[in-house]
């Protein structure tokens, strides 16, 4: 295939790679795919080596490749979540269970899309070569065939449950890294990932609304839930990346991602731990949100509840061991059986396709 | 018509301030004898990057990143005065959605 030499290029191969996944434009209807820039949180870079310079406006205003490597890697691979996930959720479309929920889906598709679109608008227009050809190659990979960057993003979104608990909790970790990025001293990437924000709460909020409205249906077995939960959620800690990380270590010193509290941090950042502190930040809040859903379960059910943070790692300190939902080490057989009892099974997607039958497994907009 | 306040407490809007926001909404609707407004909390609104929230409902107006020097001014809407256009941020199509989601009643 040609290389793109512009970012027109780059536009025409997006509209090739909606028909090539099956995703009808005129769903979108009148909405505009454009480039946002949202405001800077500070004209100075604000934290690393480089603090208090001008946050650079240009890739050859960095002060060497290693940086520029870096920061375009960053940008790489927050675009390929973002087509990743409309890969996953497309075919979510024919069975929405309200026309709200449909339109809500085609509003998170629509700006998921743009905010791929964002991304490959900075690798096209500031990287050269080399990052046109990383733009063209977010089109190439797919969800669907298990190539795109992280685990996430190849996971299949089989119902809406998948759904809401996927924009519950890993839309939820975007918002995580996005705050993070918003800080950047790259000034094009703080201001796209501003406006990025925004949009992304959405899609959180749809998550957070249409698990309410199932918990308070109340027809779908709170275990079952629970399975979804540990699917995502495990899968969602591995997002932030290894517990030690070089890379995010680096990625502070040189002021391009900051910390998830940045803008009222105190002290100095834990450069070892930036990875594993942005995941205790996110497993807080999810907890909060689990404790909301609590809220509307009858007392006499189990309550939902998020897994530790070492259960089903494929990454980090705790990749490949043997931790159950609660933290505690099982042995290997132990461990498997319980792996095939917590997450969901062919059984459980069997079930859900008997109660999607009847409307009443989610409160209905009407 | 009763209005209703609705005063968003979803995890990001109360890091923004929306639990002091809503208290103190409260406490100057009951001072100001407000009988026909309401103050409530609320899930979301799907807009916390630009919270706190506050919608008023049926009226539909939406007021977006509140602060409690606003209230003031939000107040006088509500006892007849005109809109704070200033507070009138949110874009068109997340609001038609909101708004829905309003009129069904499940929230």
């Amino acid at each position: 295939m040609a290389k793109i030499s512009t970012f027109d290029d780059w536009i025409a191969r997006f509209q090739e790679w909606q028909k090539d996944i099956g995703y009808d434009p005129s769903l979108l209807g009148d909405y505009k795919f454009e480039t946002k820039l949202g405001e800077l949180h500070h004209a100075e870079i604000e934290f690393g080596d480089f603090r208090g310079q001008s946050k650079w406006k240009k890739v050859e205003q960095i002060p060497n490749q290693s940086i520029r490597d870096a920061l375009l890697n960053l940008i790489v691979y927050q675009g390929d979540t973002e087509f990743a996930s409309v890969e996953q959720q497309k075919n979510l479309l024919d069975t929405a269970p309200t026309n709200y929920d449909r339109q809500s889906l085609i509003r998170v598709n629509s700006e998921e899309m743009r905010h791929g679109w964002q991304m490959c608008y900075l690798l096209a227009t500031y990287f050269g070569d080399s990052g046109k050809l990383e733009a063209q190659k977010l089109l190439e990979r797919r969800a669907s065939t298990g190539n795109r960057l992280l685990g996430s993003f190849n996971e299949p979104v089989k119902n809406w449950l998948d759904f809401f608990t996927y924009t519950q909790f890993v839309d939820r970790d975007g918002k995580f890294q996005l705050t993070m990025l918003s800080h950047s001293s790259f000034a094009p990437l703080a201001q796209s990932v501003a406006a990025m924000l925004k949009e992304e709460f959405f899609h959180m909020f749809t998550g957070n609304t249409g698990l309410t409205r199932i918990v308070r249906a109340g027809k779908i077995p709170v275990s079952i839930i629970q399975k979804y939960f540990n699917k995502w959620l495990s899968t969602a800690y591995d997002l932030f990346g290894t517990d030690h990380s070089s890379s995010a270590n680096w990625a502070y010193v040189w002021g391009l991602k900051g910390r998830y509290d940045e803008h009222e941090a105190k002290g100095p950042a834990e450069k070892e731990r930036l990875n594993d502190l942005a995941r205790a930040h996110f497993f807080a809040e999810c907890q909060k949100l689990v404790d909301g859903l609590n809220q509307h379960i009858p007392g006499d059910r189990p309550r939902l509840f998020v897994p530790d943070l070492k259960f089903h790692r494929s990454i980090g300190e705790f990749a490949g061991k043997n931790y159950s939902l609660r933290g505690e080490s099982l042995a290997g057989d132990e461990y498997r059986k319980h792996r095939t009892e917590v997450l969901p099974s062919p059984e459980d997607d069997r079930l859900l396709g008997e109660i999607f039958k009847e409307k009443d497994w989610v409160l209905q907009m009407n | 018509m009763k209005q209703i306040c609705l005063v968003c407490q979803n995890v990001d809007c109360k890091n923004r301030g929306s639990e002091q926001l809503m208290k103190e909404l409260e406490k100057q609707v009951a001072e100001r004898g407000l009988s026909d407004v309401e103050v409530r909390s609320y899930i979301c609104f799907g807009a916390c990057q630009d919270g706190p929230n506050i919608v008023l409902y049926p009226e539909k107006s939406w007021y977006a990143g509140v602060k409690i020097e606003d209230l003031n001014d939000v107040l006088s809407h509500l006892a007849g005065g005109p809109d704070v256009k200033r507070l009138n941020k949110i874009d068109s199509s997340l609001k038609e959605l909101i708004y829905q989601l309003l009129d069904t009643g499940v929230f």
